[in-house]
């Protein structure tokens, strides 16, 4: 992707910098001296200093008109991928002797392949690229200018400027690779898609045999089951599949005082969340997105492409905040979850939350509670001290109590072991539970 | 290594041998020991900023010139020794940029830019300081008040025009 940069020119008198202010210092130190003393030869040892200063103060750059391109392997990438940011500077003014490039790469990049700045001299006309290759965690990263330091040739003087060269990257999490839409919603919308909508209709899933309709189509018709019936026509039906609403819930707040353990839970749920969006968008449905903490973000209903790039955008700038009760996601905009719809939220669980979840239930949402478990994550980077091992027990109990509690309400959980692909425990799910009651 | 890497040494040496052999000559040994002060000092600042550890082996360096100067040693001696601290304070800090410097062909461009320019400007700044120690003019008073009103004077119009050519 390519970005222009404007030109921009700025007029100003060279700056003073820590090398002009030592030798102002040093030739003060010999005049004044020289003066006290009254010792002209002193004082005439300031003049190879004076008459390097003037030659610096002279040759400084009177205006600089830089022009640069910011061109980028690619605007979205997933987490570990490279990227290759290209810069290309133009000057469009008079000639700089030296002049200094920095680039200054986001604190969350690091620098894999070349350098972010550089020094050099640029006449004019001439272009010069500057390419580096940057691997950078979770985010959106929005570049407005490129720095410039442009100074005279001895390096006494300085004018820095800021030359536009905007680009933006996103870096989405790591998809999680989920081989189906396990979930099944209760409600669907009347429009063909990928969810069996549990009635005879147009899918290719067999459904059952029902007597023949004037209208019927004759590629439809049973025949063996005509022939074991004479003056009988059946007809095959099959299992309409519809599109369905999915809206995500991804929990961003702090359950616990282990910022490690919350960060890598939510990480592994904000993937998880991305992996499933994108799975229900290419199956033609329409999703709805809600990051659930101190600040919330939300992506209005939408299908397709762009529904995603919105998603991913929004999950990729998602960000862990302070505690807030999950009461507060029962005022989510009108609008952002149809009714009936399928409500999925991952959320590590907080026994504080359960009221919430009633709640939602109450309001007819269809819920599936994809829950990392904490207590498996703690118990996995502790050690197992014996002290450790009955808190853990305690732990897991409360865990499966509140699980229970939520099951009783009508919610569906998926209790997921991080260290486990999410594709497994969906799988594992739907096999437990009987298909159209539960996933 | 290039040449260019051994100039600020060269630089240094011989604004040492100028300044010592300035003191020796008149007998003073009590250079060497401030040499060798100067250097420890150079070491230790060296491990924190290269820059810093440069302008204080060039102050030291002038410093010892302008004891000289006082001491009534021989100027010339002085002044070239000065001199060839200056070149090497600026050779010093040209290399601590140039490590910012990309491309081998654009470092080797502007360190030839910088060294045709440094020589210029030190010839001139000698050949001044030179002349200037040897020129001995006894003016009346009213003189002396004219050329420093015409100097301070073309001093501010050369400002106001410098201001004038970036504003």
């Amino acid at each position: 992707m390519k970005f222009l940069g404007l030109c921009r020119s700025q007029l100003s008198l060279p700056a003073m910098n820590d090398s002009s202010r030592v030798l102002i210092v040093l030739m003060s130190g010999l005049i004044l001296v020289g003066l006290t003393i009254r010792n002209g030869q002193l004082m005439l040892l300031a003049i190879p200093l004076l008459i390097y200063l003037m030659v610096g103060l002279f040759l400084a750059p009177t205006e600089i008109k830089l022009h640069a391109h910011r061109t980028m392997s690619d605007r979205s990438v997933v987490v570990g991928e490279l990227i290759e940011v290209v810069l290309k500077v133009e000057n469009r003014g008079a000639q700089l002797a030296n002049l200094y490039l920095d680039d200054r790469p986001f604190p969350s990049m690091s620098i894999i392949d070349g350098q972010t700045a550089a020094r050099l001299p640029l006449a004019t006309g001439e272009v010069t690229e500057m390419a580096y290759t940057v691997k950078a965690t979770r985010g959106a990263y929005v570049w407005s200018t490129l720095h410039a330091l442009a100074g005279d040739p001895f390096g006494l003087f300085d004018q820095a400027i800021e030359v536009l060269a905007p680009g933006d990257l996103l870096v989405r999490p790591r998809p999680m690779p989920i081989r189906r839409g396990y979930i099944r919603p209760r409600a669907t919308k009347l429009s063909a898609g990928s969810i069996p909508a549990r009635r005879a209709g147009t899918g290719s899933d067999y459904w059952g045999i029902r007597e023949y309709r004037l209208g019927d189509s004759m590629r439809r018709l049973n025949w063996r089951l005509a022939a074991r019936h004479p003056g009988k026509l059946f007809t095959n039906e099959f299992e309409q599949a519809e599109i369905a609403d999915f809206g995500l819930i991804l929990d961003a707040r702090r359950l616990s005082n282990e910022r490690d353990m919350d960060e890598a839970l939510f990480e592994a749920s904000l993937a998880a969340a991305a992996s499933m969006a994108e799975i229900f968008l290419r199956r033609g449905n329409r999703v709805s997105l809600l990051v659930f903490g101190h600040t919330m973000n939300t992506v209005f209903p939408g299908f397709g492409k762009h529904q995603l790039d919105r998603v991913h955008q929004t999950l990729a700038q998602a960000q862990l905040g302070r505690y807030i009760p999950f009461e507060y996601s029962a005022f989510f905009p009108v609008g952002l979850f149809p009714t009936h719809g399928q409500l999925v939220i991952y959320s590590s669980l907080d026994g504080r939350d359960l009221d919430a979840y009633a709640r939602l239930r109450a309001h007819d949402y269809d819920v599936l509670l994809i829950s990392p478990d904490p207590v498996d994550y703690a118990a996995k980077i502790r050690s197992t001290r014996r002290v450790n091992s009955l808190a853990y027990r305690a732990a897991r109990i409360e865990r499966v109590v509140e699980l229970k509690r939520l099951l009783g309400m009508g919610v569906k959980v998926v209790d997921w072991q991080v260290n486990k692909p999410i594709d497994s425990v969906l799988r594992a799910a739907a096999k437990h539970y009987p298909p159209g009651r539960w996933l | 290594m290039k040449l260019r890497s051994f100039l600020p040494v060269i630089a240094l040496t011989m604004s040492t041998l100028c300044i010592a052999g300035g003191y020796l000559s008149a007998g003073n040994i009590m250079v060497l020991p401030g040499m060798v002060a100067l250097a420890l000092v150079w070491v230790i600042v060296k491990r924190s900023s290269g820059f810093w550890a440069a302008s204080t082996l060039f102050a030291g360096y002038l410093l010892l010139a302008g004891i000289g100067v006082v001491d009534g040693l021989s100027f010339d001696l002085m002044l070239a020794g000065s001199i060839a601290a200056l070149a090497a304070w600026d050779l010093m800090r040209f290399d601590l940029d140039s490590s910012q410097t990309p491309e081998a062909k654009a470092s080797a461009k502007m360190g030839r830019h910088r060294l045709q320019l440094l020589a210029i400007t030190l010839s001139v700044g000698w050949l001044s300081a030179g002349l200037a120690a040897r020129i001995h003019l006894s003016l009346p008073f009213f003189a002396v008040l004219f050329l420093a009103v015409v100097a301070i004077l073309g001093l501010n119009i050369s400002l106001q025009k410098l201001a004038g050519r970036h504003l």
